[in-house]
């Protein structure tokens, strides 16, 4: 049986690892919008993504960046949360059209409708790579995020493009 | 993608994703309801486990 962890109780490391938390909550919050539509969903995982960020914190060294390490974790949880679910949501790609159609009307900041649809259309996988590629990783950095090599990121992107173009521009 | 504006629509949906999250509950009660789960869990497979343990030393001095 796994040792219990002996780092639940200690207040002070639990304060500076929620400050750190804090100064990057926007990985957090968007992570689990893009992954999830319901608020309880959405609640659970942000709950299990920061019990697995704060079991895992021992072993941050620094040697990457909080937030790298960040989506790191909350990534792979996302992905098996995901896994769990699929099948639950099903993409009306009439919808998605429409909201194709009129991409370029509104600027980006007024309107997230585009991306979120997209989001939605995608698996766990797909969806973790497409948003560490829009983070500006590198396919180096993205394989060793997601545990994936990166030569198959390459290939994975140009289908994930593919599908989005089939299913939205030409539906 | 690079043809079309996504990353910039990224950027603008982690914000409202901010703006929406910050209106909930604040990052440690979550994080001490994760660990109560967590704890609570641990504890059942302890007990569980002692009494399989408990189980078999009496079966076996019953015999």
């Amino acid at each position: 049986m796994k040792r219990y962890p002996d780092m639940f109780n200690n207040r002070k490391k639990k304060q500076q690892f929620l400050a750190e938390i804090e100064r990057h909550q926007e990985i957090l919050h968007s992570l689990c919008r893009a992954f999830f539509q319901g608020e309880q969903d959405r609640e659970d995982a942000r709950q299990e993504i920061l019990y697995q960020l704060w079991k895992s914190y021992p072993q941050f060294r620094g040697e990457a960046k909080f937030s790298t390490w960040m989506y790191k974790v909350a990534l792979n949880t996302l992905q098996k949360l995901g896994r769990k679910k699929q099948g639950k949501y099903e993409t009306d790609f009439k919808e998605g059209k429409e909201i194709w159609d009129n991409r370029f009307d509104q600027p980006a900041w007024e309107n997230t409708q585009l991306i979120a649809f997209i989001l939605q259309s995608l698996s766990p996988e797909d969806k973790s790579l497409v948003i560490l590629k829009w983070e500006g990783y590198s396919y180096k950095e993205i394989g060793e995020i997601l545990g994936v090599s990166s030569n198959v990121i390459g290939t994975r992107l140009h289908r994930i493009k593919k599908h989005i173009q089939k299913h939205m521009a030409y539906v | 993608m690079s043809n079309l504006p996504l990353s910039d629509q990224w950027q603008a949906f982690k914000e409202q994703s901010l703006e929406e999250g910050m209106e909930g509950k604040d990052l440690a009660s979550y994080l001490e309801k994760g660990i109560r789960q967590y704890r609570k869990a641990y504890l059942q497979r302890l007990y569980s486990q002692l009494g399989m343990y408990l189980f078999m030393v009496l079966l076996v001095g019953g015999c």
